[in-house]
């Protein structure tokens, strides 16, 4: 568990059902406890799986997210976003390197240090991307369920680092959820396992290595569990290393096999796309069979489109370096835990990626043991989560999670030294305290500058905060403050500075280096009602106009119709202003006036209505017509726009 | 002792511990009561219920503070209020903090010495030729920085030679942890152990920034190819 920064956290409502969510780099899932305690994932039309992936407009406004997003992906690179997850919580010099392989914009936004993604005329923050995701999670879920469903727990890679955990929390806010626990995915397999309710061998718990290969990130854990407590022992990874990785590679072997039959495909965005599904599609035929074909559409470089057909052994020739890059970590990960492969007693798989037979070789090889692998890799992370929300809600688990710091947590001495208060792996909730005080004479605040990392110098570390404990003035070194640092269950960190002098104590607002303020999010959950009022009101005015349309026409038919040639000429003038200020009101777009103008048109052709109906029954009574007539009023009325739910 | 910790001083570890975290009529335990505005903490010995002694079964007691920490930790609150959860979680810390100092043989040898504050007399002096020897590796050190590719054998032997030294340095170090525990109170002996140990440890410190310097030289090689 990072630190997170914020003030304290809302005690849980008692009756709304919580749900358990993976959100993915590639894909997301949500899982719930059901009533007989077994996690369970929440499936939609198309499966369990929701493509992280988000699709606007031009001009930047949501199409879709989901699965037709994920169709949108190679119509539409420009405006169909994926890999946020990439993105959560980093600064742009921090994702540069990945800026060239994303079709999409990313800037950096002046005086931010969070990037904005470019829609259309529209930017969005990583978190309010995520954030459409976690929406349809939710919807997904209260679908499935038919419930309300605002609480959830969310799983990050154990690798994260705060801001990104603070950015998985802001976008959870922003999907109108409330955010019971961030939890490392790793953690969250070994609770789906029930592996910390296993008879231990030697009464101290069993240690499991969970190995995490998704689709961007891979994270290795080691865990210890025991008697319904988990404590994680050390953790490591890979911000970089997935599924996602597999298939740039597949797709960079491609595109130079092309270039060699003289082909440029470099600009060719859909094209790009559709090599990335087909490898994509390649890759997962590749694990259960030793050749597979794909036919990709060339267009437009050539009409013939092209037979790729690889072998397993091309395969995994191919991607063997970056299965490689898992080794390091792993072994990192051991030492830090102090312990060899062989004390570990349990290995578990998790993400896509450890469908790969190449991948489950070399852990086995690793680690000296074959790997669980029976829950599906997708959804073991989701399940989990499902169980920790289940644990913090329902109470009929006698199970507890007990996470660590994964980075030390330190502050910044003279000449820009770390003094480290928590070190990393440090259970929480854990406090610390240090006292400070002045170096110039009436001094009226003392800066504190909180940091996580591991290095020596503030400059190597993450800044996590800075604030400033205001004093009274006086000559320096004479006040005294002591600072307590506590990092609560949720890893959120919480000041409390106590004057030594006059025992006054302040609770000091923490605000976050990185990522989004209170104030910020606050602003964009604002915006998104202020947006959903708009949405309202611009879809009742294309309503009205649509109805208006249809008044008019009847209208002028019913004008230039029998009943139209008997109507006094002042009436028919009336009715022709009626119709001019309809027109006019279209043109301010605003939907009051409209539906002014069109009552004043209607009360105005009542007369018209009604001759109108008179001469219809007359010609019916001629031709037998009245109730062909009747039948056309009926019609109309029919075809009267519904009012869609906003 | 603070009283309000531990009533009665007890013989085995963690017993006395127990006594303050009353079991609550929710099912849960909870400290009885939290020390007053200006009223002292509870050392870290306190909390655990362990005489200040720097010996001990470390799995037995690690597996005592968990059974506790299982009781009081916040998340079995969650539907108690957010005043229980709070209540809750000051203990946990109070738990989490004092293990994650004790935990360690080094850790409480350090903590011993910290407990009685700073001492002039039993300030660490290194002897003349600690100090030289000292010298000598830290210019070694700065040689071989220039090309440490190229003098990797050279750091890794050096690197040998000062975890050989730590080695012995712990064996020192645990005959005065068991001289201090031998003590039990007697503030001579105490003072005694105490100097011993201030010298062992301040001898590791300096071991340690060689140790660290020389692994981060190591840690830019690669290793040669056979």
């Amino acid at each position: 568990m990072a630190i997170l920064i914020g003030g304290p956290a809302a005690a849980p409502a008692q009756s709304e059902l919580a749900v358990g969510i993976d959100l993915g780099t590639t894909n997301s899932l949500v899982a719930w406890v059901d009533e007989n305690g077994q996690p369970q994932v929440l499936s939609g039309p198309n499966g369990p799986l929701v493509p992280s992936v988000i699709a606007f407009d031009q001009q930047g406004e949501l199409l879709a997210t989901g699965v037709p997003a994920d169709q949108r992906v190679h119509l539409d690179p420009r405006h169909t976003i994926y890999s946020v997850k990439r993105l959560m919580g980093r600064d742009a010099a921090e994702v540069a390197d990945e800026l060239v392989l994303l079709p999409y914009q990313v800037h950096a936004e002046p005086g931010s240090k969070a990037v904005r993604i470019q829609v259309g005329d529209r930017r969005y923050t990583p978190p309010e991307l995520s954030a459409f995701v976690l929406k349809e999670l939710k919807r997904r879920a209260e679908l499935a369920l038919g419930k309300p469903v605002a609480r959830a727990v969310i799983t990050v890679p154990a690798y994260f680092g705060d801001a990104q955990r603070q950015a998985t929390k802001d976008a959870g806010r922003l999907a109108g959820l409330e955010v019971l626990r961030i939890v490392n995915e790793p953690t969250a397999a070994a609770l789906a396992y029930g592996l910390d309710k296993r008879p231990d061998s030697k009464g101290q718990g069993s240690k499991v290595a969970v190995f995490d290969l998704g689709g961007g990130t891979f994270d290795i854990s080691i865990l210890q569990l025991h008697e319904g407590l988990t404590e994680v022992l050390a953790t490591g990874g890979d911000t970089h290393l997935g599924g996602d990785d597999i298939d740039l590679a597949m797709v960079g072997a491609v595109v130079a096999a092309l270039r060699q039959a003289g082909l440029e495909p470099a600009g060719q965005a859909e094209l790009l796309q559709r090599l990335r599904k087909a490898a994509i599609a390649l890759k997962i035929a590749l694990s259960s069979q030793e050749t597979a074909t794909v036919s990709v559409d060339l267009q437009p470089l050539r009409a013939q489109p092209l037979e790729l057909t690889w072998t397993r052994a091309d395969f995994e020739a191919l991607i063997a370096p970056i299965v490689e890059r898992t080794v390091a970590p792993c072994q990192r990960a051991l030492a830090d835990a102090g312990l060899q492969a062989s004390d570990l007693d349990e290995v578990v798989l998790v993400g896509g990626s450890t469908r790969i037979p190449l991948v489950r070789q070399r852990v086995a090889e690793l680690f000296g043991r074959p790997p669980h692998t029976e829950i599906d890799p997708d959804q073991v992370v989701a399940l989990g989560a499902a169980v920790q929300a289940d644990i913090m809600t329902t109470g009929r688990r006698d199970q507890l999670l007990l996470d660590v710091i994964p980075l030390s947590l330190g502050i910044e001495t003279m000449g820009g030294a770390v003094a480290k208060i928590i070190v990393r792996n440090s259970s929480i909730p854990a406090t610390a305290s240090d006292e400070f005080t002045t170096s110039t004479d009436n001094q009226t605040g003392v800066v504190i500058h909180v940091v996580q990392g591991e290095r020596e110098l503030v400059r190597d570390c993450r800044s996590l905060a800075r604030f400033v404990i205001p004093i009274e003035p006086m000559p320096a070194g004479l006040p005294r403050l002591d600072v307590q640092f506590l990092v609560d269950a949720n890893g959120i960190l919480h000041v409390t500075a106590r004057d030594m002098r006059t025992g006054r104590e302040k609770t000091v607002e923490v605000k976050p280096s990185y990522g989004l303020t209170d104030a910020e999010v606050e602003a964009m959950l604002e915006s998104a009602f202020d947006n959903a009022e708009k949405d309202i009101e611009e879809r009742s005015f294309v309503d009205q106009k649509v109805e208006a349309e249809q008044v008019m026409a009847a209208t002028r038919r019913q004008l230039q119709g029998p009943a139209g040639q008997r109507l006094d000429p002042d009436e028919a003038a009336d009715i022709e202003a009626a119709i001019a200020s309809v027109r006019a009101a279209i043109a301010t777009g605003q939907v009051d006036p409209l539906r002014n103008a069109l009552n004043e048109l209607s009360s105005c052709t009542l007369h018209l209505a009604e001759m109108g109906f008179a001469t219809a029954i007359e010609a019916a009574a001629k031709s037998d017509r009245a109730q062909h007539a009747l039948n056309h009023e009926h019609d109309v009325a029919a075809e009267k726009p519904k009012h869609h739910r906003v | 002792m603070n009283e309000m910790f531990l009533s009665t001083a007890p013989a085995g570890p963690l017993t006395a511990a127990l006594r303050p975290y009353v079991i609550g009529d929710h099912g849960g335990a909870v400290l009885n009561r939290w020390p007053a505005p200006g009223e002292a903490m509870p050392n870290h010995f306190e909390v655990l219920g362990l005489k200040p002694q720097i010996c001990l079964d470390e799995a037995a007691t690690d597996a005592k503070v968990k059974a506790l920490i299982r009781q009081l930790h916040p998340d079995r609150y969650l539907r108690d209020g957010a005043a229980m959860v709070e209540k809750a979680q000051k203990h946990t810390a109070l738990l989490n903090d004092a293990w994650r100092v004790l935990r360690d043989f080094e850790k409480r040898c350090h903590y011993v010495v910290e407990l009685a504050g700073e001492r002039p007399d039993e300030v660490y002096k290194p002897s003349a030729a600690e100090l030289a020897l000292s010298f000598e590796r830290n210019e070694t050190l700065d040689e071989l920085a220039e090309a440490p590719q190229q003098n990797r054998r050279a750091l890794q032997s050096l690197l040998g030679e000062l975890e050989g030294d730590r080695v012995d340095i712990r064996e020192i170090l645990r005959e005065d942890a068991e001289l201090w525990d031998a003590a039990g109170g007697d503030p001579a002996g105490e003072a005694t152990a105490r100097r011993r140990l201030r010298t062992s440890l301040g001898r590791l410190t300096y071991l340690d920034k060689l140790r660290a310097r020389c692994k981060e030289l190591l840690e830019k090689t690669v290793p040669e190819r056979a």
